[in-house]
């Protein structure tokens, strides 16, 4: 039974028991009656349904009634019951009401991550560990306390008034979208990109654009991370070293899924309610489009990190902004942006100024201030972090006039970061 | 469900009648009432006196040791609560997302365990 499938009945019973550590328990005893009932009668015509039914008694139904509504006859009979009725119509879908259940603000922002990833997206509790390195034992802890904060504290299985939407959705959305970050730019572990993570981001976030397609930001964010994925395959080279985003190979790109970003936002910009998701898959389908990195839109990237930073006036986006002033209108605007948020003393103990500082300063041709800067960037990482790793191969470089890595993107939530180059 | 929605607020203030804060805070409070009685939700509540008059108590060594003053020295005094029945959390929230101490001071929402009477029932 593929994962999905069985994450929905779990969202099915999670909504009639309030209790998901109940309901996970009620599916797995019904696909333990399935593997003895089925290759006996067959597999049931609608074996979603089936399942539902088993499980329901399994949650319901106390020890004494438990043998009589699970033995082998009470199975059996279950087809015909459901021959006889038409297939429940499920408005609001079960598993979108589970999704804001399990990103619910009472619970902290790890637990809410984690209790996703297990319960809306079906990965296995190793799976979830591996993924965050932290021990099985210390996640199946975080997921129990989680679980039983639902319960007890009565957390409601049920999609937000309308008007408690926009906050309620946009924490949803950013679970999301850490998890996405976390496999484009992983921060733990060997590996710079995490396609696992990244994967399960997509279908999530497809997910909920398919659940809430009036939702522009649902849209923008499938859109944004879609447009980001796109990329994957020519992001990392053979030594898992990042490749600067014009010298990436865009042959391999993934047109299928920059075509499916490009139509979400399509979609999402035709509801007329912009966002800071709309606005940065916009700026992602730009760059992922585009023939190369010179012939991509510049100003009108930059223009967009305008509109972002009214939105979400952070120093990271205007840090992004500088870096495409540099692009659309030359090095010197770049730097000259650059200094104003420095003077607001605003990311000097972050790399990525530093680096973006450098990028442009090499592009002047002025070698010497650029090693500095590139020096500065690497004094603010540990030696391990594998951000490092090629920040050391671009000052090597930069000596037989390599190129800078150019494809960060931001840990908040609301800002990709992307700190891009013109190719030498 | 049951849930007990705790009202804290800054230690120093004066709690009680007569003090600016109860005044800034009682309208929110009559109207959270007004609101729960309209729905004929069942709730109780009160508020409390200043810190400064509890009196705790704990048994060593067979002992009863009183002392004046709250168990805990804290920033936050508690200064008032309610008992209110709703389906969810969410629920609560909207109810006393208004009050005067979500501002000033922190309110906590703790549900209940269930009572004697409802655990044999």
């Amino acid at each position: 039974m593929a994962r999905r499938e069985r994450a929905a009945i779990v969202a099915t019973m999670a909504r009639e028991t309030r209790d998901i550590a109940r309901a996970e328990d009620a599916v797995q005893e019904a696909l333990l009656r399935a593997l003895e009932t089925w290759p006996r009668r067959g597999v049931p015509a609608r074996p979603g349904a089936w399942l539902t039914v088993v499980a329901r008694r399994a949650a319901w139904a106390d020890a004494r009634r438990r043998g009589t509504l699970l033995d082998a006859e009470a199975l059996d009979s279950i087809e015909l019951e459901l021959a006889a009725e038409p297939a429940p119509e499920r408005l609001p879908d079960p598993q979108l009401e589970l999704l804001f259940a399990c990103c619910h603000p009472a619970l902290a922002v790890e637990a809410q991550v984690a209790l996703t990833l297990r319960t809306v997206a079906g990965l296995r509790t190793p799976e979830i560990a591996r993924a965050f390195l932290v021990s099985e034992s210390t996640l199946a802890q975080r997921l129990a306390r989680a679980q039983r904060k639902i319960r007890d504290s009565g957390v409601p299985f049920a999609v937000p008034a309308p008007e408690r939407m926009p906050e309620r959705l946009a924490g949803v959305l950013g679970v999301v979208y850490l998890i996405f970050t976390e496999g484009h730019a992983s921060t733990s572990g060997p590996d710079r990109v995490r396609g696992d993570l990244c994967e399960e981001a997509v279908l999530l976030a497809r997910l909920i654009a398919t659940l809430l397609p009036s939702e522009p930001e649902a849209l923008g964010l499938a859109a944004l991370v879609l447009a980001h994925d796109a990329r994957r395959a020519a992001r990392v080279d053979d030594r898992g070293l990042t490749v600067p985003l014009d010298e990436q190979d865009r042959s391999r790109y993934d047109r299928k899924r920059l075509t499916e970003a490009s139509g979400l936002l399509d979609r999402a910009l035709a509801l007329a309610t912009p966002g800071p998701y709309q606005v940065q898959a916009a700026i992602a389908c730009l760059h992922t489009g585009a023939p190369s990195a010179a012939d991509t839109d510049w100003t009108q990237i930059a223009a967009l990190y305008e509109t972002l930073i009214a939105m979400v006036p952070s120093a990271m986006v205007a840090l992004n902004r500088a870096a495409a002033i540099g692009m659309a209108h030359g090095p010197e605007a770049g730097l000259a942006a650059l200094d104003r948020l420095q003077a607001r003393d605003e990311l000097t103990g972050h790399h990525l100024l530093h680096v973006t500082r450098a990028e442009l300063l090499r592009r002047l041709g002025r070698s010497e201030a650029a090693t500095e800067a590139y020096a500065r960037a690497l004094d603010l990482l540990p030696a391990q972090d594998s951000a490092a790793g090629d920040l050391r191969h671009r000052l090597a470089g930069l000596r037989s006039a390599d190129a800078p890595d150019g494809d960060e993107l931001s840990r908040t939530p609301v800002a990709a970061a992307r700190v891009v180059k013109r190719p030498t | 469900m049951r849930y007990a929605v705790l009202l804290y607020a800054d230690a120093d203030l004066d709690a009680g009648p007569g003090a600016k804060e109860w005044d800034q805070s009682l309208p929110q409070h009559q109207a959270l009432g007004a609101a729960l009685a309209e729905k004929g939700v069942e709730f109780s509540g009160g508020a409390l006196h200043a810190i400064g008059s509890a009196t705790s108590l704990r048994r060593r060594d067979e002992q009863l040791v009183h002392t004046d003053g709250p168990f805990a020295e804290t920033k936050e005094q508690l200064w008032g609560y309610y008992n209110v029945e709703a389906p969810d959390v969410d629920t609560v929230i909207e109810l006393v997302g208004g009050l005067w101490e979500v501002d000033h001071g922190t309110v906590e929402i703790r549900p209940l365990l269930p009572g004697p009477e409802e655990m044999a029932a």
